[in-house]
């Protein structure tokens, strides 16, 4: 009886025994992680991960909706802005106050800085990645990448939220330059030179790093990076800037699409497929106001006089209704990311402030050979100075709507004796006007934000 | 047991594809029971005293019975005259008393303390001595048999408890750690007993249920919702909508006839008119519920000698639910063996198996955003199309385009698919114990739980849902239809499983020596819980011979009539799992002295593999201490009529682990619409993240008076929360909303009182059990992180809105001030003056200061009463339950999507003011187009749809009858309220406020029905 008490006494004791050996002493088995799905991000393959970002957290996306339903590129009718939310109204008529009270998000700010958590998110484990000759490369264009998108998100929130960059830039306010994770330290805005400096700063490192070209185009990459450079020294007016970039990129990237072999398809189609040829980076426009690719928005009336019976554009990027439908995403949303088409616009733009009518005029004309029926359009010569220039203008406008680049070129422009631009509109007998440089070009900072931070908000 | 058998042909009839399954049941059954028949046939009969009959699952009985019951924490059983802690203990016969197909409702109403919250619909959130935590999961931990239960807390039949206990302070944190800081329910199962001859109990019922009352909330009348669509169509509203000629969106039926610009005028009104007539709420009524049935079977065999205890049995549910289409059915088996192998080494088995099966027919639900006045069906019943997702005149034309018939018939949609989950779940543990000498023993637990639960998603080609997605990812190439979606039915299959091991060691030490007497428990534990899920999707699949066609699941395809997408975003394909691992060491013990005094103290250490934090926050450690002191045993006690008189304290630490709060930044992996490997981030991190503490006393007094004509505990207790995590909104340029962190300090205090009397004894017996809690909460402090800011969250209807000094779920709103007599435009103030500025209101709140405070959204009185009497074999019982001191927000309009598909988000619409004069007896603003957000915000939020929610309730009344060891009953459940402090008739209890189901057709919460039951319970 004694020898099988013992034994049994083992048999308990054994496996217990066991479970406190193989549990406590072995520190791994607590570390192991719960959520299949989930990591800590610390290769380069979650950093890449990271920046690949479309679904929740959209890290390409330019949220700039709101400057481009307040841009005069389309009309709607009052009856059908009635029917929209008040916050369209409101852009829709340069309304001193945007929101309509409840704090409800604003993704123009929210969802940029979104942006900017991921980059530095990037940017911080990166750095304790050792950087050596196997993943130079890779390590790099992580680097380039992060830094681009952070950039870009930088300056979306500024040319919605701070007055046009201008020689005052030192004592206007930028926006908050968040450079790390830690939700900590208190957003201040710094000054327009600081946002502006860091933005440049940022994209110059960034082209310096990436790939000439993207894996996909929804990836940063050198042309990319050029491409900004491009857009955000000519919304600084820093023409000669803006023209090296954009002459940069279209080294890169030259191909223009001959409209030609565009089908124009179905009234209610979209002719432009998306990651087309002349998409340099692809990004969609969000989020989306008044929806003026549907029936609803109508392209302005004298906009539309601007294109002549032989512009392939007028059937390409319009419905019958004179409803915009020539996305480069292929769809209804608003494409917001780098072209060719605008990169030749801005090197013309460029060219002729510099003097340079010639190759202005040779860039035009390239643009509009493709632009045209074939054998329909005769090239521009001989033109400089203001009248070319103008032209340019004019042609930046009738290629470029849509892509919320419009309300940029007010701002700037508008700064510039002789291209200044009152916008007008007319709702039920109602006169809503918008004087060049008003301060309601600046959008307000949204009311949590300022109720959180305290940080001065825009005077409109 | 023949009932059994006409059940199972039955069963085995219409479910051809479980047959086998319940012929292998019925057989093991029948082998066991041979089994332990046999067993009893072979061993002498026990020279205890045998049992003297009844069992007391047959017979309801005295409740309370303080001095015989043994409560188990789990770890333990301590007869209850040895807790000093706070403890909840509920019998079998208390259980019994309610018909349910699951376990936890039968809870309802009977444990003070313990609240159903089922404002939100679904499953009712639990919780015990109001909120200790701000956490999302607020929910206690439910332990089954010693372990907490990983499963599906409905995979268990109530036949088979024997118990619940209900751990409600430090006590319980310190037993069963971190996850018991809201509390623990620990269920017991029946277990066979020692010198018990076999006992053969059978129960059965069946509950009849109404249908629930589609005409509780209230909505806009099919007269006004058209006269408002025909104003807006004079507006101009639907013009893009009708001019839309690229998507097609949902124009309403009304507008369709108005647009039409083929009828006449006359034609036109008269089409109107009819339509006016129609209520879909009485089409929803007849087509969509029926009168529930629920049938419940359960069988039962218990026994034991001094070798071999055992307890088997044997459920049956069956779920005819009151939706058309929706069933539930269950089979539980359960066997348990103890054996005493040796005198000094016993053995405990238990072999747990329940499989269930659902099915729902969720066609209701995408009614969602009908129109009040659709019709389902004709005159002739009919089937008819209603509107949805696309306008009525392009999906008319479908067919003639080419493209399948795209109608959305609701009535025709069941049968056209198939909506199952089926859940097996097995249970197995075993006990092992051996004395050792000088009052020491030492016992090893081990559970292994699995479940796997299949869901099933089949959309026949018929189904509404194929034709839709075949006909948008169709396109027509050169007069050749081209389905990039293949024909046929689409199946989604998601599978998860769930694998728990527990295991527990324990040395425990038992001695009386002299004065004193010792009980010590000491050990460790550790625990792995591993789930994974599998989802798949399978596209042309043909059910009858189960070929599939494979698709192009990457490839972006134009959508007709617009639009692009990939076939991706239909299919369920992916991989999910999820591992939970922790190991604990705890000291449990007891110092018992003279037989009166009562010392106890209670240790425990956890550990768990939480993911993103550092390495100390992963162990918390946890204590109690606790006295008793039985006054009535002291020998200067000498009050006669209080032959009861004790007094219990108990003080220690809760803590909790967080598993969304993290110090690391952490990402989810997933696949982008490019097919690139994306990562999501998870919350912002925080470095400084230190764990919740919460420091709980408990100070309680047991008295009974003589011959326990009156029993009654009073429990008083103290709560600081320290350091309490939680999701606050955060300045949003962080790159997040919200922020999860330490923010708060909150206190809590509360009484629990319970009360029985037996009020007449003899013929005519009566017997009263009282219930009362009170439960407050103030948030004393606000920790400032610089970036955290006021947000007046609770106007939303989300979340929390924490103020210093206020409850953690306050009730605030914007001061009302009437309706202006020219506009009906509500009015606030603004600076002290009347205004209707309603932006300017609302900026100017700068914290719940400027706010209305009403009080709390959460009851802070609650409990039943419940009155027992009964006259020789017959009993009537009923319970009345009350929650009271608390307030809601009544739906009168909602701000997002007022005007969107479906009705109008303006139930109050009909009692809107609309000429001056009407501000005297009405409160509901005029309604305006365009909608100004701000005006619609500050109404919805205002003090005057602020209500009060106390009420009380007469929850069920029970009459049974009793003959021998047979009892029959008629059970009356949701019986309705008797008193409410609101004049609206709203059920506060089921009462959602959420502004999307506002008005909505399909409402989100209804209360449930009254259920009728009857049933026998027979023992021999």
């Amino acid at each position: 009886m004694k020898r099988k008490t013992i034994n049994i006494r083992h048999f308990i004791l054994v496996p217990i025994v066991y479970i406190a050996v193989a549990t406590s002493c072995e520190k791994g088995w607590l570390e192991t992680k719960r959520d299949l799905n989930s990591v800590l991000p610390q290769s380069l393959d979650d950093l890449e991960a990271l920046l690949n970002s479309y679904g929740t957290d959209p890290i390409a996306h330019e949220y700039v909706g709101m400057i481009s339903a307040s841009d005069d590129d389309f009309y709607v009718e009052s009856e059908q802005l009635k029917a929209y939310e008040e916050k369209n109204f409101n852009l829709y008529t340069w309304a001193p106050t945007i929101y309509p009270g409840a704090d409800a998000p604003v993704s123009e700010w929210d969802n940029s800085y979104v942006q900017v958590l991921y980059a530095n998110v990037v940017l911080e484990k990166l750095a304790l990645i050792a950087r050596g000759a196997g993943n130079a490369d890779r390590w790099d264009n992580i680097k380039g990448g992060a830094l681009f998108f952070r950039a870009k998100a930088f300056y979306n929130v500024a040319r919605c939220f701070t007055p046009p960059y201008d020689i005052d830039a030192t004592t206007a306010l930028g926006i908050p330059l968040r450079l790390t994770s830690d939700p900590n330290p208190v957003s201040k805005r710094a000054s327009l030179m600081e946002t502006y400096d860091q933005i440049t700063g940022d994209l110059k490192q960034a082209a310096a790093l990436l790939t000439l070209t993207p894996n996909t185009k929804i990836n940063a990459s050198k042309q990319a990076a050029y491409g900004m450079l491009a857009r955000v020294y000519l919304s600084m007016r820093e023409y000669e800037k803006a023209g090296l970039y954009a002459d940069s990129c279209l080294r890169i990237h030259p191909t223009l699409i001959d409209y030609n072999t565009v089908l124009p398809g179905a009234d209610n189609s979209y002719p432009f497929t998306e990651f087309n040829d002349e998409v340099i980076f692809h990004s969609y426009l969000m989020p989306l106001y008044l929806a003026p690719h549907v029936s609803i928005g109508k392209a302005d009336t004298m906009l539309f006089t601007f294109y002549d019976a032989h512009d392939l554009r007028k059937t390409l990027f319009f419905r019958a209704s004179t409803g915009f439908r020539g996305n480069y995403t292929g769809t209804a949303f608003k494409f917001g990311g780098l072209a060719t088409d605008e990169m030749l616009l801005i090197r013309a733009e460029c060219r002729v402030r510099a003097g340079n009518s010639e190759e202005a005029l040779d860039d035009l004309n390239r643009l509009l050979r493709h632009r045209y029926m074939d054998g329909r359009f005769s090239p521009y010569v001989g033109l400089q100075g203001d009248e070319l220039l103008k032209l340019i203008l004019k042609e930046r406008r009738k290629e470029l709507l849509h892509r919320g680049l419009r309300w940029d070129d007010l701002r700037r422009l508008n700064q510039e004796a002789g291209y200044e631009t009152t916008l007008v509109r007319v709702l039920d007998g109602v006169r809503y006007e918008l004087p060049p440089n008003d301060p309601r070009y600046t959008l307000p900072i949204p009311d949590e934000v300022i109720k959180a931070t305290g940080m001065p908000q825009n005077i409109r | 047991m023949k009932q059994k058998l006409r059940l199972g042909e039955c069963y085995a009839l219409t479910k051809h594809k479980l047959k086998h399954h319940y012929i292998r049941y019925i057989s093991l059954l029948a082998v066991l029971t041979s089994m332990c028949l046999y067993a009893r046939a072979q061993r002498p009969e026990p020279s205890g005293p045998v049992s003297s009959g009844i069992d007391t699952t047959t017979i309801t009985r005295d409740t309370i019975a303080i001095e015989e019951v043994e409560i188990n924490t789990g770890y333990q059983r301590i007869p209850k005259e040895r807790a000093t802690g706070s403890f909840v203990f509920v019998d079998s016969a208390l259980l019994n008393r309610a018909v349910s197909t699951d376990i936890i409702s039968r809870l309802k109403g009977v444990i003070p303390s313990l609240l159903f919250d089922e404002r939100a619909g679904g499953e009712p959130k639990l919780s015990i001595r109001g909120r200790s935590t701000i956490f999302a999961n607020a929910d206690p931990l439910i332990v089954v048999d010693n372990f907490p239960y990983e499963g599906d807390i409905r995979n268990i039949n109530p036949n088979d408890v024997e118990s619940v206990s209900i751990l409600r302070d430090a006590a319980a944190a310190s037993i069963w750690g971190v996850r018991a800081g809201n509390g623990v329910i620990v269920i017991t199962t029946k277990k066979g007993k020692a010198g018990q001859p076999l006992q053969v109990s059978f129960s059965g019922n069946v509950t009849v249920g109404e249908k629930p009352d589609q005409y509780y909330l209230p909505r806009i009348s099919s007269a006004d919702q058209i006269d408002v669509e025909e104003f807006l169509f004079q507006q101009g509203y639907y013009k893009s909508n009708l001019n839309n000629a690229t998507s097609f969106p949902v124009v309403p039926p009304a507008v369709e006839i108005l647009a039409d610009n083929t009828l006449s005028e006359l034609e036109k009104r008269a089409r109107l008119d009819d339509l006016k007539q129609q209520d879909i709420r009485k089409d929803i009524d007849r087509y969509f519920y029926r009168t529930g049935i629920n049938q419940q079977y359960s069988l039962s065999l218990r026994g034991g000698n001094e070798y071999h205890r055992y307890f088997f049995s044997a459920g049956h549910d069956n779920v005819r639910s009151n939706t058309v289409g929706d069933r539930y059915q269950r089979i539980n088996l359960n066997a348990q063996n103890t054996f005493t192998l040796f005198p000094k080494l016993e053995l405990g088995v238990g072999l747990h198996f329940a499989q269930s099966g659902r099915r729902a027919d969720n066609s209701l639900a995408s009614l969602a955003a009908a129109y009040p006045y659709e019709r389902l069906a004709d005159k002739d019943g009919n089937p008819l199309p209603v509107t949805q997702g696309l306008r009525m005149a392009f999906v008319e034309n479908a067919e003639s385009n080419g493209r399948l018939d795209w109608h959305y018939i609701p009535l025709e949609e069941s049968a056209h698919r198939d909506n199952s989950t089926g859940l097996n779940h097995y249970r197995a543990n075993a006990r092992l114990r051996y004395a050792l000498p000088a009052g020491l023993a030492i016992e090893g637990y081990y559970q292994y739980e699995k479940q796997r639960a299949m869901d099933e998603r089949l959309y026949r080609q018929g189904s509404y849902y194929v034709r839709n997605w075949v006909n948008r990812f169709a396109s027509l190439h050169n007069g050749e239809m081209e389905y990039n979606l293949p024909l046929g039915a689409i199946l989604h299959r998601m599978e998860r499983n769930l694998e728990t091991h527990n295991a527990r060691g324990l040395l425990t030490y038992q001695r009386s020596a002299g004065v004193g007497e010792w009980n010590l428990l000491g050990g460790f534990e550790v625990r792995e819980a591993k789930t994974k899920g599998f989802g798949s999707s399978y596209f042309g699949y043909n059910p009858d011979n189960g070929t599939t066609t494979s698709v192009n699941l990457d490839s972006s395809y134009v959508q007709y009539p617009s639009g692009r997408q990939r076939i991706s975003v239909l299919s369920d394909q992916g991989v999910s799992g999820y591992l939970e691992r922790s190991r604990s060491m705890f000291f449990n013990g007891s110092y018992r002295y003279l037989g009166r005094y009562i010392l106890s103290a209670s240790a425990r250490i956890d550990q768990t593999n939480l993911f993103g934090v550092k390495a100390n926050q992963r162990t918390v450690p946890l204590w109690s201490a606790g006295a008793k002191w039985d006054i009535n045993r002291e020998t200067f006690y000498g009050i006669d009529w209080l032959p009861l008189l004790t007094l219990r304290s108990s003080y220690g630490f809760n803590g909790n682990f967080d598993e969304t709060a993290k110090a690391y930044v952490t990402a989810t992996y997933g696949v982008n619409q490019y097919r690139l490997r994306e990562a999501r981030l998870g919350s912002l991190p925080n470095p400084q993240l230190s764990g919740e503490r919460t420091a709980v006393l408990n100070i309680g007094v047991d008295f009974g008076l003589g011959n326990g004509v009156l029993t009654g505990r009073v429990d008083h207790y103290r709560r600081w929360g320290r350091n309490l995590i939680a999701t606050r909104p955060i300045d949003p340029t962080t790159g997040r909303s919200t922020f999860r962190g330490n923010v708060a300090h909150m206190n809590g205090w509360g009484w629990d009182v319970e009360v029985s009397s037996r009020n007449l004894k003899g013929k005519v017996d009566w017997s009263t059990s009282f219930l009362f809690s009170y439960s407050r909460d103030k948030v004393i402090k606000l920790m400032e992180t610089g970036t955290s800011y006021f947000n007046d969250a609770s106007l939303l209807g989300r979340a929390y809105a924490a103020a210093e000094g206020k409850p953690l779920f306050g009730v605030y709103s914007y001061r009302w001030a009437g309706l202006d007599p020219e506009t009906g435009d509500p009015l606030g103030y603004l600076d002290g003056e009347v205004s209707n500025d309603y932006r300017a209101i609302q900026g100017s709140i700068q914290s719940v200061e400027d706010l209305v405070y009403h009080g709390t959204y959460v009851p802070v009185i609650s409990g039943g009463l419940r009155n027992e009497v009964s006259y020789g074999n017959v009993s009537l019982s009923f319970n009345i339950t009350y929650k009271l001191d608390y307030f809601f927000r009544r739906a009168s309009i909602a701000s997002a999507g007022m005007l969107g598909a479906g009705a109008l988000k303006f139930p109050d619409y009909a009692n809107r003011w609309q000429q001056p004069g009407d501000e005297l007896h009405t409160q509901v603003p005029s309604f305006v187009y365009p909608v100004p957000t701000a005006r619609v915000n500050f109404y919805q939020n205002s003090a005057v749809l602020i209500e009060k929610g106390d009420h009380i309730r007469l929850q069920d009344v029970r009459l049974g009858y009793t003959y021998r060891r047979m009892q029959a009953f008629v059970y009356a459940n949701n019986l309705g309220i008797i008193w409410r402090a609101n004049k609206h008739g709203i059920d506060p209890d089921f009462n959602s406020n959420d502004a999307a189901t506002t008005g909505s057709i399909v409402s989100a919460v209804i209360p449930p029905p009254r259920t009728i039951a009857i049933g026998v319970q027979v023992s021999f």
